[in-house]
C-alpha cells in the first residue's frame, strides 16, 4: 500500500521527465537523420560525377554489408531456400567443394571432422587408462602367487596329490605374505587334504574363510570336509578310548564281542560337548562342530578290532567292503585295506589298484597290494622286481617294500638277504612301525643275528611294546616261517 | 530387443563409454565427419559415434579395427587382474576382512570393455561392402582380411542382441584357465 502511494505522489513530476527526455530524443534523430541523409546525397552525387558503377567497389560494397549481421540474415533469407540451408548452422547454403550433396556447409562440414571432445569425456577416459595401468599393477603384483597356485593346480591334474598338497601350503604362503587373502587357494587345500585323509589340519586354512560363506554354494565341498573331518576326529578320540586298552593284549585277552556292541552304539550316538567339540566364538573362521560320529570311521575302528582280534579275513573284509558301500568316495580310509584283503584271500586286484593309482599317482600301496598278490601266489621273484622298480622311482613307503622284498626272501629261504632288505626299510623309515619292527626281529632271527634280535626286542620293549606272538613262536619252534607268512593274515603282525 | 541392448550398454557403461570415446578419436584421426557425437544415447546408436558414410575400405577398417583393438587391450588387461584374484584366487576380502572392491571394480570394468568391442551394425556392413563388395578387392586382401572381418562381423551382429555380455563373462571365466597355461612359465624365465 505505502509503495502504490509513493508511485502516485511521484507521478506528475515523472511525467515533466518523461516529456522533456521525449523531446531530446527526438532531437538527437532529427539530427542522425539529417547526417544521414547529407551522407547519402553526397554518395549520390559522387556516383553520378563517376559515371558507370566499379564491380570492385560493387563487391567491396558487399563485402561492407557482411560486416553488419542484421544485414546479412535478411540477404540469405531471401537468396537460400531453407531446404538448401546447412543442417548444423541452419544459415550457410549446404554443400561442399569435395561433396557438393553435403548436408552441410563448407565451415560446418571442416569443424565436424574435428569434432571437439567434451573435456569431462577426456577426464573420463584418462581415469580408464590410469585404472587399466592399475589393474596391470594388481595384476603383476598377484602374479608370483597365481603362478604357485597354478602349478598346484598342474600337479594336481596329474594326479600327483601329496606334491600338489605341498604346493597348494606353498601358495598360501606366498599369498600370506603379500597379505592376499585367496580363499580358493584355502578350498583346494582342504578339500585335497580330506580327500587324502589328512584330516588334522584342515581346521587352519579354514579359519581365513569367512564363516557366513561355509552357507553359500560355492563353499559347500569345505564345509562337508570340515564336518567329516571333525566327525572322523571325534570317532577316532571315542574309538581310540575304547580300544587302547586292548591293543597290547593277546587277540584271545581281546573281548571282541563287547568292543564290537560299544562301537556299533556310536553309529547312533550323539557326539557331546564334553568330548572337546565346544565351538569358541573367539576363534577366527569357521570351525565345523560334529554331532555325530563319522560312520566310515566307526566301521574302520570295528575292521581294526577285528584285526587285533585276529579274526578271519573274510569278517575283516565285511568291515572294510561297508565302508565302500557307505561312503564310496573316502578310498583314502578302506582302499589300502580293501586292496590288501583282496591280495590275501586271492581276489583280483587290478581294479582296486586302478582305482588308487588314479586317486593319488604318488600313493605306492598299489604297488604295496600287487607285490602282495604275488607274494601270495608265490610269485617271490616277481614281487620282489616290482617293489626294487617301485624303490628306484622313489616311493612313499619305502620302507614298506624293503618289508615285502625281505618277506618274500624268507619265503625263497635266503634269510640273510631277507634280514639285509628289512634291515633297509628299518633305517629308511623315520618312525618305524611296531610291524616293521617285529619283521626285523623276525629276520634277524631267521638269519642267525642274535644281537640285531636283541637290538630290536629291546627298542620294542623300551618303547612299551612286546614282541608279536608270531615272532616268539617261531623263536620257540612252535610256528614255521610258512606257517606265519602264509596262513592266517598271512603277515606278520 | 531394443531394450535389452540398451539395458547391456547402460550394465556396461564403462565399456559403452570407452567404445564411443574411442569411435570418436578414430574419426577425429581419419577426419570422418561426426554428425551426432553423444556417446550414451538411447537408442541404438548407444556407445557408437554417428558419422558420415564411409567411401574408403582403409578408412572403413580403421574404423571398426582401432576401437575394437582399443577395448580389447582395455578389456585383456583389467579382466585379467581382476578374473584371476576373483575367480581363480578368491579374493572376495582383504587380509583385514573387508570387502575387495577393487577385484570387483578391475572384473567388472574389464568385462564392459570387453562387451562393447565390436563395431556398430551398420559400420560392418560398410566394412563389408568395402571388402567383399563386387570390384573392391582382389582375393588376397579378402583372405588376409577374413579372419579378423570376420570377428569384427560376428561380434557386430551379437552386440546388436546385446548378446556380448554372455560371451564376455563366458571369457572372464576362462581367462584365468588361458592365463594359467603360460603365465607360470614366463614368471620362471622372468625370475
Amino acid at each position: 500500500m505505502d509503495e502504490q502511494k509513493e508511485k502516485a505522489d511521484s507521478l506528475p513530476k515523472a511525467d515533466e521527465n518523461t516529456a522533456q527526455a521525449l523531446h531530446d530524443e527526438l532531437e538527437d534523430l532529427a539530427k542522425v537523420f539529417q547526417e544521414e541523409l547529407d551522407r547519402a546525397k553526397a554518395e549520390a552525387r559522387e556516383v553520378a560525377e563517376h559515371g558507370t558503377e566499379d564491380p570492385e567497389i560493387l563487391i567491396q560494397g558487399l563485402e561492407d554489408v557482411t560486416e553488419h549481421p542484421s544485414q546479412t540474415e535478411s540477404v540469405t533469407e531471401e537468396a537460400v531456400p531453407e531446404e538448401e540451408l546447412c543442417e548444423c548452422c541452419g544459415e550457410k547454403r549446404r554443400g561442399t567443394a569435395k561433396n557438393p550433396h553435403s548436408a552441410f556447409c563448407e565451415e560446418c562440414d571442416a569443424g565436424l571432422r574435428h569434432y571437439p571432445f567434451d573435456w569431462i569425456n577426456v577426464l573420463f577416459a584418462l581415469a580408464a587408462v590410469c585404472l587399466v595401468f592399475f589393474g596391470g599393477y594388481v595384476f603383476a603384483e598377484h602374479t608370483e602367487g597365481f603362478a604357485a597356485v597354478c602349478k598346484a593346480d598342474a600337479l594336481r591334474r596329474e594326479h600327483k596329490m601329496y606334491s600338489a598338497l605341498d604346493a597348494y601350503a606353498e601358495a598360501a604362503a606366498i599369498l600370506e605374505d603379500d597379505k592376499i587373502n585367496a580363499e580358493y587357494v584355502y578350498k583346494r587345500e582342504i578339500v585335497l587334504a580330506a580327500s587324502l585323509g589328512f584330516v588334522n589340519g584342515i581346521e587352519e586354512p579354514a579359519k581365513n574363510i569367512q564363516p557366513w560363506e561355509m552357507s553359500l554354494p560355492h563353499f559347500s565341498k569345505v564345509k562337508r570336509a570340515l564336518l567329516s573331518g571333525a566327525e572322523f576326529t571325534q570317532t577316532v578320540t571315542a574309538a581310540e578310548e575304547l580300544l587302547s586298552p586292548y591293543q597290547t593284549q593277546k587277540p584271545d585277552q581281546i573281548p571282541y564281542d563287547d568292543l564290537l556292541a560299544k562301537l556299533e552304539a556310536l553309529k547312533t550316538q550323539p557326539v557331546s560337548e564334553s568330548d572337546g567339540n565346544s565351538q569358541t566364538a573367539s576363534k577366527k573362521g569357521y570351525q565345523a562342530k560334529a554331532e555325530k560320529y563319522s560312520l566310515p570311521g566307526v566301521l574302520f575302528y570295528q575292521y581294526y578290532l577285528a584285526l587285533l582280534s585276529d579274526r578271519d579275513l573274510e569278517v575283516q573284509l565285511g568291515f572294510i567292503e561297508e565302508i565302500r558301500e557307505t561312503a564310496p568316495k573316502e578310498l583314502w580310509l578302506y582302499g589300502q585295506f580293501l586292496g590288501d584283503l583282496y591280495a590275501k584271500t586271492g581276489r583280483d586286484v587290478t581294479s582296486i589298484c586302478e582305482q588308487l593309482e588314479e586317486a593319488n599317482a604318488e600313493d605306492g600301496a598299489p604297488t604295496l597290494i600287487r607285490a602282495t598278490a604275488l607274494r601270495m601266489q608265490k610269485d617271490y621273484d616277481g614281487a620282489i622286481a616290482l617293489c626294487e622298480e617301485k624303490i628306484a622311482q622313489g616311493s612313499d613307503v619305502e620302507g614298506d617294500l624293503y618289508r615285502q622284498i625281505g618277506i618274500c626272501n624268507l619265503l625263497k629261504g635266503e634269510y640273510e638277504a631277507a634280514y639285509t632288505a628289512v634291515n633297509d626299510g628299518f633305517q629308511n623309515s623315520g618312525n618305524p612301525s611296531v610291524q616293521m619292527c617285529n619283521t626285523l626281529a623276525l629276520a634277524a632271527l631267521a638269519a642267525g643275528r642274535t644281537d640285531a634280535f636283541n637290538e630290536v626286542k629291546n627298542l620294542l620293549e623300551n618303547s612299551g611294546f612286546t614282541l608279536s606272538g608270531e615272532v616268539t613262536q617261531y623263536q620257540s619252534g612252535v610256528l614255521t616261517l610258512e606257517q606265519i607268512l602264509t596262513e592266517g593274515d598271512c603277515d606278520i603282525s | 530387443m531394443r531394450i535389452v541392448y540398451l539395458a547391456v550398454k547402460y550394465i556396461t557403461v564403462i565399456g559403452t563409454f570407452l567404445q564411443a570415446f574411442f569411435e570418436h578419436l578414430t574419426c577425429r584421426v581419419y577426419e570422418i565427419l561426426i554428425e551426432d557425437g553423444r556417446y550414451l544415447r538411447q537408442n541404438e546408436m548407444c556407445g557408437h559415434i554417428e558419422h558420415e558414410i564411409i567411401r574408403k575400405r582403409a578408412t572403413a577398417f580403421g574404423m571398426c579395427f582401432f576401437p575394437f583393438l582399443f577395448n580389447l587391450l582395455v578389456g585383456l588387461v583389467t579382466v585379467s587382474a581382476g578374473a584371476v584374484n576373483v575367480y581363480y584366487l578368491g579374493e572376495f576380502f582383504t587380509a583385514k576382512g573387508f570387502p575387495h572392491f577393487l577385484n570387483f571394480l578391475l572384473l567388472w570394468v574389464g568385462i564392459s570393455a570387453l562387451t562393447n568391442l565390436f563395431p556398430q551394425w551398420e559400420d560392418a556392413l560398410t566394412l563389408k561392402e568395402q571388402i567383399y563388395g563386387k570390384g573392391k578387392s582382389n582375393l588376397f586382401i579378402k583372405i588376409i582380411a577374413a579372419p579378423i572381418f570376420g570377428i569384427l562381423y560376428g561380434g557386430a551382429y551379437l552386440q546388436r542382441y546385446g548378446l556380448t555380455l554372455i560371451t564376455s563373462v563366458a571369457f572372464s571365466f576362462a581367462v584365468p584357465y588361458i592365463l594359467s597355461t603360460f603365465v607360470p612359465t614366463l614368471y620362471g624365465w622372468i625370475k
